[in-house]
């Protein structure tokens, strides 16, 4: 796979350059911690790189707050934890599925759907994860290419209208939703560092969209 | 300025390069006509039994597979005024593409990190597991033996190409015992096992079409055979009568002519008293009875046993049986090799003087002393007590079964369940064999369906289920037993009988009887069954000293290292709670193979994750004559997450024990019988030789197809194309050849037809069909006669008897917790209780009840419906533990307690074999009390 990199001009560029950094750090969080991660996350670089690309957003209003910073907990359980809570259930009951198709519209029509967004933009599921469309790592990653192309687009002077529409479109029906309900299981979870990473990713959408109706650059939805 | 890198790990560019994109609209891309990437035919590896197998379209795009739509494929018959199969499919079937991408589907090895059961889990590496698995295989192997590892049991095993032959295939090579799980899940026919000598022997749907009457007796096929029941509905309209019997007015009793409702349990008490009516007035086929069955048989009248030539001469045949010819006049020795009577008239009735060299004794027919039985115990006033029934009923369907040119039987797997379903169904079999409903187009009597192929892969051939008759070839007893009359269907169960004494087989059922607490538990309650003579470990015991029954590991070794595979035997088995308290704790290692979290799964060690069945390339090897296609299963697409398929975990496995047990200088270890194995090699013999690769889960279907003799000869690209292909005979195997029929392609499946056609004897002691069994602990239980005995209080003394069903929304466990079939059910475990006990109890519908017994107790939603009789609770089946409240599982009150006449050995028939004759689990009947939760 070839290594995609766009060279960040002027304000503008680099807001959007934010906005796509913050939906790829939030997918790697929602992703199985590895090693890395939780590192990140105990040691406060995860925090601080995502405090890092707040600040530099087109609106205000989000923090990064602790997630995970100096957890008393070890890898594996950091890891264990993860299963507990969205992968395997317990005696406490199902998990926090962190699959859209669980919550709304019935799981065939949300993953037809997702898939469609997908190969619309010339992208498919990666065959070495093999993992649902609908997972929400893929679906804030799909807003991380969505941006990076929005970016590009305009540091080569192209036109990103297409970009932006998808980017509203893809938060509005599927995105938002999905985060709205993954906070609300989460929440009751005694997991700090995902009770803050979903309320933050949940925040950082609805900003989102909000951002996205305003500039009104991707025209009605149709 | 900062650079911006695109970093994509869910997701990859499709073409190999991100292109860019100028439009976007939602509506273009939520309409556009997709084409598909692939579109292939598939199925369900799953074991929905009856309803096994449909043929399905299964559509792919980007890798993932989006929907499924029934092919509806199937050849027409030959009558044009017949049925065809078309379509075949069920609503659980048609969302199985939902269940792959279920959130509860297992997604990567997993290792417990907590307590069993307590929910903590650790991702590992397929490496990492695998070295644990192959650890503990090595350490029990060389500690307890290879008997200490052992298969939870499941059905699923059974198939061809991926999720059968890689398990068993490693436990045959590493001299592990396979499972036996039939009489575990109360599918066992132990009253056609011991009547028929076989449980093998079931009709196609299409037969149902040409009989007169349906009798609806012991099953429920409008949920259990939903892709076949509109043949009943079709021979409905084509005026077939329906009747169910049923105690409670079932969804089959619904679109039945006539219900018959009888108390539980009471089904032999009615099925006697009808054979009373049919013989009292001379309503029953007498040449059918003469030829093909033991009522002609002399009984010496002092012992209440058959007449055999060892009572004339010393050294003389236990197996040798005499009739009287009424054409000669003489005493005459019963035909062994063949059922034709070539001229000579068995009596049916009198009383004859025989000479032998303990002086002058008195016999009689069977069907003399049988007759006085019934007359004495079962006229219909008598039935009518016990059943519940009023005699006019029983004496009119009496009358209406035997004056049908031909009726057919739907028991689906009723009986097994039942304490005494073996009485129940030499009761209602005595029913059919009076009136000839046996062996005829619209006439046949179905017990456990099945159809296989006949194909051998390798070592396979002489372990477990999959035998066929090539095996005798170097058999140095093929000619004595050809001398003896042996059918090829006896050659085969002998072979069968073989692996269970050999240790080669062993009944789950047994194991968690003995080795799980359960009989500890019946023995404690010898108030379950007052009509036991004897402590239950007496029998017990008395059935392993006598060689009767075999377990492995045996009464005093423990299953160190289990696999639960191919099914989920903590939904499954009865007394959960029992076997989690005292089975869990002697494995060393579960490991759990599954596709979803089930409930063994989640008290599991060791978790690997399993491809679904349009992940992998498979054939059913287990088929049904109920619909007589064998069905293909093509990879639809690659596997999701880490999982993989049974064929290459097995290689991986076999390899990786080849590898620790070098790295451990551990090179051999020894069986029960001493013989040494050598851990070296292992994956050869998994391998075939290493025929097949451990990609290769194809090559084994292909080779199973293309091998097996018993099906339309087509090449493999074809049947892939079509997904399936016509049964052509019953084969050489010994899972379909109790049939005992030809097959033509386009006509009905008709069981039997060997015996009432061509002669040819049955697997009984008797060569017949066999009522009286003279077996000395039958006789100690008065069970020798067909009788009635009232179902016992298992559980305690409680008023309400539980009953149950297969489910109308899954198969078994695989989509009880699926969110589309919950949404049209009450969204979990549901009760059905009579508005009668209800309003008793002020249980209202809806509201949560506890049910409590001896053993246990749960909580479950109670629905109240004027179908169900009162003083009967209903739960039908495969509800997992997780699904109730603080995991207390409804089977946890199911007191199962061992009935012993099904220890019964050393008999002929009665001998362990696949699927009967070894001691049950039963569950129907239960007792229990029922209160609102919190009153």
């Amino acid at each position: 796979m070839e290594t995609y990199q766009v060279e960040l001009k002027g304000a503008e560029a680099e807001q959007i350059g934010c906005r796509s950094r913050l939906y790829s750090l939030l997918s790697s969080g929602f992703r199985f911690p590895s090693a890395e991660i939780y590192e990140g996350a105990k040691t406060g670089k995860f925090a601080a790189e995502i405090q890092a690309v707040i600040t530099n957003l087109p609106y205000a209003g989000l923090t990064a707050g602790e997630l995970g910073r100096a957890t008393g907990l070890s890898c594996e359980e950091f890891q264990s934890n993860y299963i507990g809570l969205f992968e395997v259930g317990n005696n406490d009951g199902p998990p926090c599925f962190l699959y859209e198709g669980e919550y709304a519209g019935g799981r065939m029509k949300v993953m037809e759907e997702v898939l469609r967004f997908y190969h619309h933009f010339g992208l498919r599921l990666s065959t070495e994860k093999r993992d649902r469309p609908d997972h929400l790592a893929s679906e804030l990653e799909f807003m991380h290419l969505l941006t990076f192309k929005e970016a590009k687009a305009m540091v080569d002077g192209k036109e990103s209208g297409a970009y932006l529409k998808a980017e509203r479109d893809f938060l509005r029906f599927h995105l938002s939703d999905l985060l709205m309900a993954v906070g609300k299981r989460v929440g009751g979870n005694r997991v700090l560092f995902y009770t803050d990473l979903a309320h933050l990713a949940e925040n950082f959408c609805k900003k989102e969209l909000a951002y996205l109706l305003t500039i009104g650059k991707g025209g009605k939805s149709d | 300025m900062t650079d911006l890198r695109l970093k994509l790990e869910g997701l990859e560019a499709k073409e190999g390069r991100l292109s860019d994109t100028s439009d976007f609209s939602l509506g273009a891309v939520r309409q556009n006509i997709w084409d598909w990437d692939r579109v292939v035919k598939g199925s369900h590896l799953t074991n929905c039994w009856y309803q096994t197998a449909c043929n399905y379209n299964i559509y792919v795009k980007d890798g993932v597979v989006l929907r499924e739509e029934q092919a509806a494929n199937y050849p027409p018959q030959n009558d044009p005024l017949a049925p065809d199969f078309n379509p075949r499919g069920c609503q659980k079937g048609s969302c199985y593409v939902h269940r792959i991408y279920d959130p509860t589907r297992i997604k990567y090895p997993m290792k417990r990190v907590g307590e069993r059961g307590q929910g903590k889990w650790k991702r590992i590496s397929w490496d990492e597991a695998l070295t644990e698995v192959a650890d503990a295989i090595i350490d029990t192997a060389t500690k307890e033996g290879p008997s200490a590892i052992v298969q939870g049991g499941g059905t699923r095993v059974m198939n061809i190409g991926s999720e059968g032959t890689g398990p068993t295939a490693f436990f045959v090579g590493l001299g592990a015992p396979l499972s036996n799980v039939t009489a575990d899940n109360g599918d066992d026919h132990q009253g056609v096992a011991i009547t028929l000598g076989k449980v093998i022997v079931g009709d196609s749907a299409d037969n149902w079409f040409y009989s007169d009457m349906i009798l609806i007796w012991g099953g429920n096929p409008i949920y259990t055979n939903i892709p076949n029941y509109h043949f009943i509905a079709e021979a409905r309209y084509n005026g077939t009568k329906v009747v169910t019997i049923s105690p409670d007015y079932s969804p089959s009793a619904v679109h039945a002519d006539q219900w018959v409702p009888l108390n539980i349990g009471s089904d032999a008490a009615l099925a006697l008293s009808m054979s009373q009516v049919i013989i009292k007035e001379k309503l029953f086929k007498e040449d059918f009875v003469r030829e093909q069955t033991d009522l002609p048989l002399l009984v010496v009248e002092s012992t209440g046993r058959f007449l055999r030539e060892k009572d004339f001469k010393a050294g003389g045949r236990e197996d040798t049986f005499y009739f009287w010819d009424l054409s000669s006049g003489k005493l005459t020795e019963a035909p062994r090799k063949s059922l034709a009577l070539n001229g000579t008239i068995p009596a049916l009735q009198g009383s004859y003087k025989v000479e032998t060299p303990q002086g002058s004794v008195t016999v009689k027919p069977f069907m003399e002393i049988l007759s006085a039985h019934l007359d004495r115990n079962y006229t219909p006033e008598q039935a009518g007590q016990i059943t519940g029934l009023s005699s006019r009923v029983i004496e009119q369907l009496a009358r209406e079964v035997a004056t049908a040119k031909g009726v057919v039987n739907i028991s689906t797997a009723n009986w097994g369940k039942c304490y005494h379903g073996d009485l129940i169904e030499r009761a209602i079999l005595m029913v059919f064999a009076l009136c000839g409903h046996m062996g005829r187009k619209g006439a046949t009597f179905s017990a456990f369906p099945m159809m296989g192929l006949d194909t051998s892969l390798g070592g396979l051939e002489k372990r477990g289920d999959q035998i066929i008759l090539s095996a005798a070839g170097g058999d140095p007893r093929f000619a004595q037993w050809r001398e003896e009359g042996f059918t090829d269907e006896m050659i085969l169960y002998e072979y069968v009988h073989q692996a269970f004494s050999s240790g080669g087989v062993t009944p789950t059922s047994l194991m968690y009887y003995i080795h799980g607490g359960i009989l500890d538990l019946c023995a404690k309650h010898p108030e379950w069954d007052p009509d036991i003579k004897r402590p239950i470990k007496e029998y017990v015991r008395e059935a392993f000293d006598k060689k009767w029954q075999f377990l492995s590991p045996g009464l005093d070794k423990e299953p160190k290292v289990m696999f639960a595979l191919g099914g989920n035997f903590l939904r499954r088995a009865r007394c959960t709670n029992t076997l989690i308290e005292t089975f869990l704790p002697k494995l060393r290692l579960l490991v759990s193979i599954d596709w979803r979290w089930n409930s063994s799964a989640l008290y599991a060690d060791l978790v690997l994750p399993a491809c679904s069945w349009y992940e992998k390339t498979s054939t059913f090897l287990m088929g049904m004559p109920v619909q007589p296609f064998v069905h293909m299963v093509n990879q639809a697409t690659e596997p999701l997450y880490d999982s993989m398929g049974e064929w290459k975990m097995f290689c991986l496995l076999a390899r990786k024990v080849e590898e620790r047990a070098s790295e451990r200088g551990i090179p051999s270890y020894k069986d029960a019988n001493g013989v040494e194995h050598r851990f070296a090699g292992l994956e050869e013999k998994v391998t075939f030789g290493g025929l097949y690769s451990e990609d290769d889960e194809e090559g084994i279907a292909r080779d199973a197809f293309l091998n097996a003799s018993n099906v339309e000869q087509i090449d493999w690209e074809e049947f892939k194309e079509r997904g399936i292909a016509r049964y052509t005979g019953v084969g050489t195997g010994m899972r379909s050849i109790g049939n005992t029929c030809d097959i033509v392609p386009g006509e009905p499946v008709v069981p039997l037809t060997w015996h009432t056609e061509r002669k040819d004897p049955y697997p009984t002691l008797t060569r017949r069909i066999q009522f009286l069994i003279d077996h000395e602990l039958f006789r100690e239980l008065g069970e020798d006669l067909p009788v009635h005995k009232d179902p016992p209080p298992a559980g305690g003394n409680y008023p309400l008897k539980l009953t149950g069903g297969h489910a109308r929304w899954s198969i078994h466990s695989d989509q009880v917790d699926e969110t589309l079939l919950l949404q049209l059910q009450r969204g979990g475990p549901l009760m059905f209780m009579s508005a009668k006990d209800a309003l008793s109890r002020e249980i209202r519908d809806g509201d949560t009840v506890e049910v409590s017994n001896d053993v246990a107790s749960f909580r479950v939603q109670a629905a109240v419906s004027p179908a169900v009789r009162p003083g009967q609770v209903i739960i039908y089946h495969a509800w997992e533990n997780y699904q109730f409240e603080g995991w207390r599982h409804f089977k946890s009150v199911m007191a199962s307690p061992m009935n012993p006449v099904e220890l019964a050995g050393d008999y002929f028939q009665i001998r362990p074999i696949t699927m009967s004759n070894y001691p049950g689990f039963s569950d129907r009947g239960t007792r229990v009390e029922v209160r609102r939760a919190g009153a």
